[in-house]
C-alpha cells in the first residue's frame, strides 16, 4: 500500500521506538504488581 | 451577553459568603461553621482560600473579557504579533507559588492539630457494618448498633409514596444516637465489619474512612450541647446513603445518668444479641 | 521522503488494489481499515455513541435525584448507573474521543503519509466495541452491573455479581486498546515527522497528545496490575486486599489512584492542546509563549505522578504523608495557571471572531478555570475532611471533565469537521448547541457545590430534605444539556452529509498554521504521499 514504510532506517527507529514502549508499560504493569507481592505478609 | 452570564455566575459564588446559620435552610451554600475548634479553623481556610480564589478569578476573568470586548475582529480589532515574554512567564509564577504559601502555611497549623490525639476523656470505638453504626464505649460495657430510624426507613422504601418532607430529619435519624458530654476531647476509634465506611459529622469537621482489619483514629471536642448529623461518607453498598450517624451532645451530668442507665441491666446483652442477629442480615445482603 | 506512485507491485502478499484510487468498498473499509482517517472517524463515532449511552445513564441518576424520597429505582440499580455512567463516560467517550482526534490530526499535523503502526491502529480501535458491548451487557446478568463505583475499591467490589469478571476482563481490553494507541502516537511523532519539524516546531497539539502519550504507557499497565490484583483475589485465593488474609484494601486505592491521578491529566491534556490550537486562529495571533506551554505541559504530566494520594486523604494516612501530597497538590496550579495565563495572553490584543470553535474554547477558558479554583480548595487538607465524599468533589470533577474535555472536544469537532468532511455546518445551529450547552452544563454542576459543602454525600440515591431545591435545579440543568446534544448530534450528520464547500483553509482568520491546512478539505486519502519542507 502507499502507505507502507519501506526504508530501513525509519524501520529500525519505529522498531527500536516500539520496544522501549513496551518495556516501559512492562516496567510499570510487571513492577506494581511485585511491589504488592513483597508486601504482602 | 457572556458578561450578564458571568455576572450572574459571579454573583451566586459571591452570595457563598452569606454567613452558615442563615435561614435559607433549604437553599444552603455554604459550610457549617460547626461546633468545634477544629470545624471553625476549618471554616476559616476554606473561605480563606474561596476568597482568594474569587480574587483571582476577577482579574482573570476580568482581562478574559476585556478582551473579548475590546479586540473583536468585527469591529475592526488589528491584532499585535508578539508571541512571547520571558519576564511575564516569571511574575505569573513566582506569584503564584507566593500565594499557594501564605494559604499552605495556616493549612499545615490546622493539620497538626487534627492529627492531636493525645490527652483525650473518653474513647468510643465506631464499627461500620452494612448498613448500621456500631458504638462502643470501650471500658464502660456500653455496646450499641444504630440504625435508620423507622420513619426514614419506611419512607425511603422505593415508591412508598409518604412524602419525605412530613418525616421529621428524614435520613439523618437514628433509633440510638451517639451520646457525648459537651467540651470533652472525644477519641474515635474508627473500623468496619465488612466494606469501607466513612464516619462524618459536618458539625465536627472530622470524617475518617472506617476500614475493615485496621484501626484509624480522629478526636473532636464538642463546644456546644445539640443534636449533630451526618452520614455515611464512603460506598458501602445498597444502602450507603441510608445508615446516617447521629451525636447528641449533653451536659456532663446528663451524659453521666444516660450512661448509667445503658449500664444498668440488659443494655449489654441485648447489644450482644443485636450482634450476632444483625450479623446474618449484613451477609445475606452482601451476598445478593 | 518520497514514495513512487504504487503501479508496482508491493511487497507482501495479500494487499489493496484499491488503494491507489481510494479507499475500500462497503464494510471491509471499515473492518479492515489501516487509514488513519478511517479509524480516527471510527473512534469519534464510536465516543459520541458511548457519549449518549453514559449521558442516559446520568438522566436515570438525575431523575431519581429531582425530589427527595426514591421515585424510579431500587438503590442498586442507582448504585450501576453511577457506576457505569463513570466507566462509559471516561472509557467509552472522553478517552476514545482524544484518540479519534489523535489518530485524524497527528499525520496531518507532521506531514505524514499515515500512523506509523496501521494494522496495529485497526485493534486498538476494534476492542472497543467488543469491550463495551460486554461491560454494557453486564447489566443483564445475576447481579446486574458492577455497582461499587468507577474506582472499584475493595472489599466492596468484590461484592460484585456474576459482572466481575466481565467489568475486569473490559478493563483489561480498554487499556490494551489505550497502550497499543500511545504506542503509536510516541512511534509516529519521534520518527514520522516531516524534515525540518524539530520537537519544538511541532503543533501544540502534537505536543499535549506526546506526553499524554507516555502517560498512557506509564499507568495503563498499572489500573492492569490493580485489577488483575482484584481478580486474583476474587478467584484464585489470593489476599492483596484482603485485611483477614494479611492484605491491605488501602494498598488497592493507592495502586489505583496512581493510576488514577494521571489518568485524570490524560484526559486533560490534549484538550489543553486543542485549545492552544484554537484560540490563536480566531485570536489571528500566534499562541502565546509556545515553549512555555510546552514546558508547563511537561510539569504538568510529571507532577501529576506525585500527587496520588490527595484522593484519599480520610484513609488514614501519617501527618508527613497528608502534608506532602497536599503541598504537591497545591503544586500543579501553578504551571495550569501559567497555561491559562497564556491563553488569556493570547487573546488580549488580538483581533477576535467568535466562530463555534472558539465559544467553545473561550467556555473551556472560563469554566475549566472555575474547576481549578474548587479543585485547589479540595488540596487543602483539612477543608478536605469536608469536602472528601460529597458533592464539592462531584462538582469539581465534573467541571474539568465536562466544560473542560467534553467542551474542548465539541471545539475540536467544530474546528476540523469542514476539513474532515469537505463541508461547511450551519454555524448559527452550532451557535445554538454552544449556548444551551454552556448555560444549562453551569445549571446542572454549579449547584452541586453548594450541594457538597451543605454536606450532601456522593454515591446516594436519596437525600435529607435540605438538599431538595438544588437537586431539582441540578436536574432541570441535567436534562436541558442532555437534550441540547441532540442538536449536535443533527449538526454532525447534517454535515457529513453535505453543505457550502470547505476551502483548504476553512477559517478566514488570515494566518493558516499547521500543515493540515496546506491539504484539501477533505484531505487525500493517504494524507501527505511527500512529506512537506517544513522551514
Amino acid at each position: 500500500m502507499a502507505t507502507e514504510i519501506r526504508d530501513p532506517e525509519r524501520k529500525r527507529g519505529i522498531t527500536r521506538t516500539v520496544i522501549w514502549c513496551v518495556l516501559l508499560a512492562a516496567t510499570f504493569y510487571f513492577g506494581f504488581i511485585a511491589m504488592a507481592v513483597m508486601r504482602s505478609h | 451577553m457572556k458578561i450578564v452570564k458571568y455576572a450572574a455566575a459571579g454573583s451566586i459564588a459571591a452570595a457563598a459568603l452569606l454567613p452558615s446559620g442563615a435561614a435559607l435552610a433549604a437553599w444552603e451554600i455554604n459550610m457549617p461553621v460547626g461546633v468545634t475548634e477544629l470545624s471553625r479553623d476549618i471554616h476559616g481556610l476554606h473561605m480563606m482560600i474561596f476568597w482568594i480564589c474569587v480574587l483571582i478569578a476577577i482579574a482573570v476573568f476580568g482581562m478574559m473579557i476585556y478582551s473579548i470586548v475590546k479586540f473583536r475582529h468585527s469591529q475592526g480589532a488589528v491584532p499585535a504579533t508578539f508571541d512571547h515574554s520571558t519576564k511575564a512567564e516569571i511574575i505569573w509564577t513566582i506569584i503564584p507559588v507566593a500565594i499557594l504559601v501564605g494559604m499552605a502555611i495556616p493549612a499545615a497549623a490546622t493539620l497538626v492539630k487534627i492529627e492531636d490525639t493525645r490527652n483525650s476523656e473518653l474513647t468510643i470505638k465506631v464499627t461500620g457494618y452494612q448498613w448500621k453504626w456500631e458504638y462502643e464505649y470501650l471500658d464502660q460495657k456500653v455496646k450499641f448498633f444504630s440504625t435508620l430510624a423507622r420513619d426514614s426507613d419506611a419512607a425511603r422504601q422505593t415508591r412508598s409514596g409518604i412524602d419525605p418532607n412530613s418525616i421529621p430529619n428524614y435520613l439523618l435519624e437514628v433509633d440510638k444516637p451517639l451520646v457525648v458530654p459537651v467540651g470533652a476531647k472525644v477519641r474515635v476509634l474508627l473500623t468496619s465489619n465488612d466494606v469501607i465506611h466513612a464516619w462524618w459529622v459536618p458539625s465536627f469537621g472530622m470524617k475518617k474512612d472506617a476500614i475493615p482489619g485496621f484501626v484509624n483514629e480522629l478526636w473532636f471536642r464538642a463546644d456546644e450541647p445539640g443534636i449533630y448529623r451526618g452520614q455515611c461518607a464512603e460506598l458501602c453498598g445498597r444502602d450507603h446513603g441510608f445508615m446516617p450517624v447521629v451525636v447528641h451532645v449533653k451536659p456532663k451530668n446528663e451524659y453521666e445518668s444516660w450512661l448509667a442507665e445503658q449500664q444498668g441491666g440488659a443494655a449489654p446483652a441485648a447489644a450482644q444479641a443485636q450482634t450476632v442477629e444483625n450479623a446474618a442480615p449484613a451477609t445475606a445482603a452482601a451476598a445478593e | 521522503m518520497a514514495h513512487a506512485h504504487a503501479h508496482h507491485d508491493h511487497s507482501g502478499a495479500a494487499h489493496d488494489h484499491h488503494d491507489d484510487h481510494g479507499p475500500a468498498k462497503g464494510i471491509g473499509r471499515w473492518l479492515f481499515a489501516t487509514n488513519h482517517k478511517d479509524i480516527g472517524t471510527m473512534y469519534m463515532l464510536f465516543s459520541l455513541l458511548m457519549f449518549f449511552i453514559g449521558g442516559t445513564m446520568a438522566l436515570v441518576v438525575r431523575a431519581e435525584l429531582f425530589k427527595p424520597g426514591l421515585q424510579l429505582v431500587d438503590p442498586m440499580f442507582f448504585n450501576q448507573m453511577t457506576t457505569m455512567h463513570a466507566l462509559v463516560m471516561i472509557f467509552g467517550a472522553v478517552m476514545p474521543a482524544f484518540v479519534g482526534l489523535a489518530n485524524w490530526m497527528i499525520p496531518l499535523q507532521v506531514g505524514a503519509p499515515d500512523m506509523a503502526l496501521p494494522r496495529m491502529n485497526n485493534f486498538s480501535f476494534w476492542i472497543l466495541p467488543f469491550a463495551f458491548t460486554m461491560l454494557i451487557g453486564s447489566l443483564f446478568v445475576p447481579g446486574g452491573a458492577p455497582a461499587g463505583g468507577w474506582t472499584m475499591y475493595p472489599p466492596l467490589s468484590q461484592q460484585t455479581g456474576d459482572a466481575f469478571p466481565m467489568l475486569i476482563f473490559a478493563v483489561h481490553l480498554m487499556g490494551a486498546s489505550s497502550i497499543m494507541g500511545a504506542i503509536n502516537v510516541i512511534v509516529t511523532i519521534m520518527n514520522m515527522r516531516a524534515p525540518g519539524m524539530s520537537l519544538l516546531k511541532m503543533p501544540i497539539f502534537v505536543w499535549t497528545w506526546l506526553i499524554t502519550a507516555y502517560l498512557l504507557i506509564a499507568v495503563m499497565p498499572v489500573l492492569a496490575g490493580a485489577v488483575t490484583m482484584l481478580l486474583t483475589d476474587h478467584y484464585f485465593g489470593t489476599t492483596f486486599f484482603e485485611a483477614a488474609g494479611g492484605g491491605d484494601p488501602v494498598m488497592f486505592q493507592h495502586i489505583f489512584w496512581f493510576f488514577g491521578h494521571p489518568e485524570v491529566y490524560i484526559m486533560i491534556l490534549p484538550a489543553f492542546g486543542i485549545v492552544s490550537e484554537i484560540i490563536p486562529t480566531f485570536s489571528r495571533k500566534p499562541l502565546f509563549g509556545y515553549d512555555a506551554m510546552v514546558y508547563a505541559t511537561a510539569s504538568i504530566a510529571f507532577l501529576s505522578f506525585i500527587v496520588w494520594a490527595h484522593h484519599m486523604f480520610t484513609v488514614g494516612m501519617p501527618l508527613a504523608g497528608q502534608m506532602f501530597f497536599m503541598l504537591a497538590t497545591m503544586l500543579i496550579a501553578v504551571p495550569t495557571g501559567v497555561k491559562v495565563f497564556n491563553w488569556t495572553a493570547t487573546m488580549f490584543k488580538g483581533s477576535l471572531s467568535f466562530e463555534p470553535p472558539m465559544l467553545f474554547a473561550i467556555s473551556f477558558l472560563f469554566l475549566f478555570t472555575i474547576g481549578g479554583f474548587s479543585g485547589l480548595m479540595l488540596a487543602i487538607v483539612p477543608a478536605d475532611f469536608q469536602y472528601h465524599d460529597t458533592y464539592f468533589v462531584v462538582a469539581h470533577f465534573h467541571y474539568v471533565l465536562v466544560p473542560g474535555a467534553v467542551f474542548s472536544i465539541m471545539a475540536a469537532v467544530y474546528y476540523w469537521l469542514p476539513k474532515w468532511t469537505g463541508h461547511l455546518y450551519n454555524m448559527k445551529l452550532g451557535k445554538t448547541h454552544f449556548w444551551l450547552s454552556t448555560i444549562f452544563v453551569n445549571v446542572l454542576f454549579f449547584p452541586q457545590h453548594f450541594l457538597g459543602l451543605a454536606g450532601m454525600p456522593r454515591r446516594i440515591p436519596d437525600y435529607s430534605t435540605q438538599f431538595a431545591d438544588w437537586n431539582m435545579v441540578s436536574s432541570i440543568g441535567a436534562f436541558g444539556f442532555g437534550l441540547s446534544q441532540l442538536l449536535f448530534v443533527y449538526i454532525i450528520v447534517s454535515c457529513i452529509r453535505g453543505g457550502e464547500k470547505a476551502s483548504d483553509k476553512v477559517w478566514d482568520s488570515g494566518r493558516p498554521h499547521g500543515l493540515e491546512w496546506t491539504l484539501s478539505s477533505p484531505p487525500p486519502y493517504h494524507s501527505f504521499e511527500t512529506a512537506p519542507e517544513v522551514k
